[in-house]
């Protein structure tokens, strides 16, 4: 393994414009792919993972420039484009994202994309072959019988036969449609093969398969492999490196055996608590995560994870246990975005009460609040205790703004002030979250001591 | 030969491929050309060498002229040849699962024998069966084994009885008011219909794609501009401009088959429209993206046949259409008085509806059935046409 990376991302960007209005007029951004940077080596397979809507599958296509990226680069080494030092005015000459048309082309045979969805990623209207034989008559291959040739040649490695060539897609498993596209995938020989979800669509026992077959001809051929999932099981399966990505970000990266047995971040924590794991000592503590990935056009802001984190960190001066405290930010966002509707819990407490005619009394509902974000009656720390009390009150009197601001000032995490950046943790295992940086760390040290 | 060309994905040289990369024609591609070059040169011969009155084949000694219409109909059914029928003789497999779908489908599998009777019969018929001609003596002749009174009748040719008239081989179907005989008119009538169903199918199919494909594929401004144009052309009073032109140019059969066709193929271009955008979204288009292929490449080899069933299934429904109007517009005394549709048929006999209704019937009967059979096959091949819907079943 030479010591330059087959493809090294640099902080990639892909924005997808919201326009609005008869002039299109651009009113704001998705930031689906928000800055992201890792290598791959040779013969490597790095991991790709996160929720859905996390912005994994739009950074495989904007590496493959199915898309074309808003910004950052792509420095591909391979196909014979090693060894190249940068230009003068900072560009790379392996950048991607700069390509002129005759290097993409050449670039598409060097670098191949197998999709998730093995029902539609076949032309029904075509055989198997053909489709697999298309992308060699693409680059030029106008030699009919070789192309079948090489095809069925391919065809039998990924455990078909040769007569396949002539059946149509919809005469094949998801399974086998799934080796078809391994087989179109590599019948370029490509170096690098970037796997979106290869295995979601399938299952379990076809997952194992198709996961073994693609292990195989990696090795076989020396291939690179950037595999994109949701499924943490099927990454520590494959993977020799994983990336965790959260709404457009790496939150997390390293060897996959130092992120899963040691995940520093929080929410690789929370990935991992779903998995079930045979082995009861790395078993995680059944973490929860609650709500969905924020909209990607208005991220939150410092760390994006912080409207989620059960390990949000308290600001100083405040002590209050962290299952409360993430009830407080729950609380609060609410508040703030209009979503708590009073006369509804006053409506619950009224059944609860089983109601004695004329209406219930405000502390009814406070208590109801409270129940709802799993808030102690009293909060251990009185003077938090007394700013959210007040936040209550007014909510109960419908002024909403102002307990907004009330529990916006008292609540406040350094989370989503300071953007936090990668801590190492050796052997390029980073992750980013403010409490590896020095002062949090300590803090909460200390507050573990009491 | 082995080592020079290895048949291994992985021992290809692939700039010695590159380079030799080079232009080439499909077998489909190629036919056609080769049959549109001489059909071209003899329009052209036809129209520029020759006056008007020298009939075409005149310099081989044939007494065989091609009216203008016939060169476009002949050119869309080369078109059919090459990209409808060969595709299916190219891909026996896809053809075979096809077929296996459209035959559970007993009456379609009727109407298609009988469409395809149409076809040749229309195509060939009149080679054998002379073009209907007015003979006033013999009006009114009632068809085999029936009769009619001798009064009604012109001079009978078959034996009288009891005062009627009864029928003759010379016209087995019986004669109009004219003295043509309506089983040449039907037979005429035949080729009439298909020229209709042919030309006017194929100009709509030309525009509703165009416009279809390249709005879903341009999409933006180009979406818009061209699917306003389209709602306006939806909402144009057709029937109020087709008289307005007979009045001004006259009705023939060439300008009826040109209106049908550019004020038709809006719903085809909706329909292609949307059924491209689903297409465009699909992963193997992507794939295929990934794989470097041009634009040109992806629309013609991926969106536009993966968009043919909504056409093809559309068509279906256009060409009764196209032979209905023609018949209604026949009937009201706006077709083409000089050629033997169908519906001129039916309007000649109008008149003579208690004496003499085979007149009526004959033709309107085969215009139902045809009709009739069109939907059946086009209610078929949309169930057979689409592999995904049956996916989907089977899941
Ligand atoms: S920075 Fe704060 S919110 Fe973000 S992961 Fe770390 S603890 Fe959680």
């Amino acid at each position: 393994m030479t010591e330059q990376p087959l493809l090294s991302v640099r902080t990639l960007k892909k924005h997808y414009p919201i326009r609005q209005g008869i002039l299109s007029r651009q009113v704001g951004a998705a930031k689906a792919v928000d800055g992201i940077s890792f290598d791959i080596y040779r013969g490597e397979t790095v991991g790709l993972v996160g929720e859905s809507g996390c912005g994994k599958s739009t950074a495989a296509t904007s590496i493959v420039r199915l898309e074309d990226p808003t910004d950052g680069e792509v420095v591909f080494n391979g196909g014979g484009r090693e060894d190249k030092e940068r230009n003068s005015d900072g560009t790379h000459p392996n950048d991607v994202t700069k390509f002129d048309k005759q290097e993409l082309k050449a670039f598409r045979r060097d670098v191949q994309m197998v999709f998730q969805d093995p029902s539609s990623s076949f032309d029904p209207r075509m055989s198997v072959g053909s489709s697999v034989a298309e992308m060699l008559l693409v680059h030029g291959m106008t030699d009919k019988h070789r192309r079948r040739a090489i095809v069925e040649d391919l065809l039998e490695r990924v455990g078909l036969s040769a007569e396949d060539y002539d059946r149509y897609p919809h005469e094949f498993s998801g399974g086998q449609k799934q080796r078809i596209a391994l087989a179109r995938a590599l019948v370029l020989n490509p170096e690098l093969l970037v796997a979106d979800e290869p295995v979601s669509a399938l299952d379990v026992s076809v997952q194992a398969e198709i996961l073994s077959l693609i292990s195989d001809l990696q090795a076989e051929f020396g291939l690179s492999l950037l595999l994109i999932s949701h499924d943490m099981s099927v990454i520590r399966k494959v993977c020799d490196r994983v990336a965790v990505m959260y709404l457009g970000e790496i939150v997390e990266i390293g060897d996959t055996e130092a992120v899963f047995t040691n995940p520093q971040h929080p929410y690789t924590e929370a990935l991992l608590s779903s998995i079930p794991t045979p082995d009861p000592r790395t078993r995680a503590e059944g973490i929860e995560l609650t709500g969905t990935v924020p909209d990607p056009v208005n991220p939150p802001s410092g760390c994006r994870f912080h409207t989620r984190c059960h390990r949000v960190v308290q600001p100083e001066g405040l002590d209050v246990e962290q299952s409360v405290w993430r009830g407080l930010i729950d609380l609060r966002y609410r508040v703030k975005g209009g979503q708590i509707d009073v006369e509804t819990l006053r409506e619950n407490a009224l059944a609860a009460e089983s109601g004695d005619g004329d209406g219930v009394s405000d502390e009814a509902v406070t208590a109801e609040i409270r129940t709802e974000f799993d808030l102690p009656d009293r909060l251990s720390d009185p003077e938090a205790d007394r700013a959210l009390s007040e936040a209550l009150d007014k909510l109960v009197d419908g002024d909403i703004e102002d307990a907004a601001e009330l529990l916006d000032s008292t609540f406040s995490t350094p989370c989503e002030e300071t953007t936090p950046d990668y801590t190492d943790h050796g052997d390029g295992h980073q992750s980013a979250c403010i409490r590896h940086s020095d002062e949090i760390a300590s803090a909460e040290l200390a507050a573990d001591d009491d | 030969m082995a080592t020079q060309r290895p048949d291994r994905f992985d021992q290809v040289d692939w700039d010695e491929v590159t380079e030799s990369s080079g232009f080439s024609l499909t077998v489909n591609a190629k036919g056609l050309l080769a049959t549109t070059i001489p059909l071209v040169g003899l329009a052209v011969y036809d129209w520029q060498v020759l006056d008007k009155r020298t009939p075409t084949f005149d310099a081989l000694g044939w007494d065989f002229d091609v009216p203008g219409l016939d060169y476009l109909f002949a050119f869309t059914i080369l078109l059919f040849v090459f990209y409808v029928a060969l595709p299916l003789y190219q891909n026996p497999r896809m053809t075979r699962y096809y077929w296996k779908e459209f035959k559970r489908n007993r009456p379609a599998v009727v109407s298609l024998g009988w469409i395809a009777f149409v076809f040749v019969v229309g195509l060939i018929g009149p080679l054998f069966v002379a073009a209907p001609e007015q003979s006033v003596l013999h009006s009114y002749q009632p068809p085999m084994y029936l009769s009619v009174d001798t009064a009604n009748a012109g001079t009978c040719l078959g034996e009288t009885a009891n005062g009627r008239c009864f029928g003759t081989w010379q016209y087995p179907l019986g004669t109009t008011r004219a003295g043509k005989g309506v089983f040449a008119g039907i037979v005429h009538g035949m080729t009439i219909s298909m020229k209709i169903g042919f030309i006017a199918t194929f100009i709509a199919v030309l525009f509703g794609t165009t416009f279809g494909t390249v709005s879903a594929y341009a999409g933006g401004w180009v979406d818009e501009i061209l699917m306003r144009y389209v709602d306006i052309q939806a909402s144009f009073p057709t029937l109020v401009f087709y008289l307005l032109i007979i009045y001004t140019f006259g009705g023939g059969l060439w300008l009826l088959i040109l209106l049908l066709g550019i004020f038709s193929w809006e719903g085809m271009a909706r329909y292609v429209r949307s059924k491209a955008l689903s297409v465009t979204e699909e992963e193997y288009i992507k794939a295929v993206k990934v794989s470097g292929a041009s634009s040109f490449r992806v629309v013609r080899r991926h969106m536009v046949p993966n968009t043919a069933s909504s056409i093809i299934t559309d068509t279906t429904l256009l060409i009764p259409g196209f032979l209905l109007a023609e018949a209604q517009l026949s009937f009201l005394g706006l077709g083409d008085p000089t050629v033997a549709s169908w519906g001129q048929l039916i309007a000649a006999g109008r008149d003579a509806l208690a004496f003499a209704p085979w007149i009526v019937l004959a033709p309107g009967l085969m215009l139902f059935l045809t009709i009739l059979a069109f939907n059946f096959v086009g209610d078929a091949l949309l169930d057979a046409l689409n592999p995904e819907a049956a996916a989907e079943a089977e899941r």
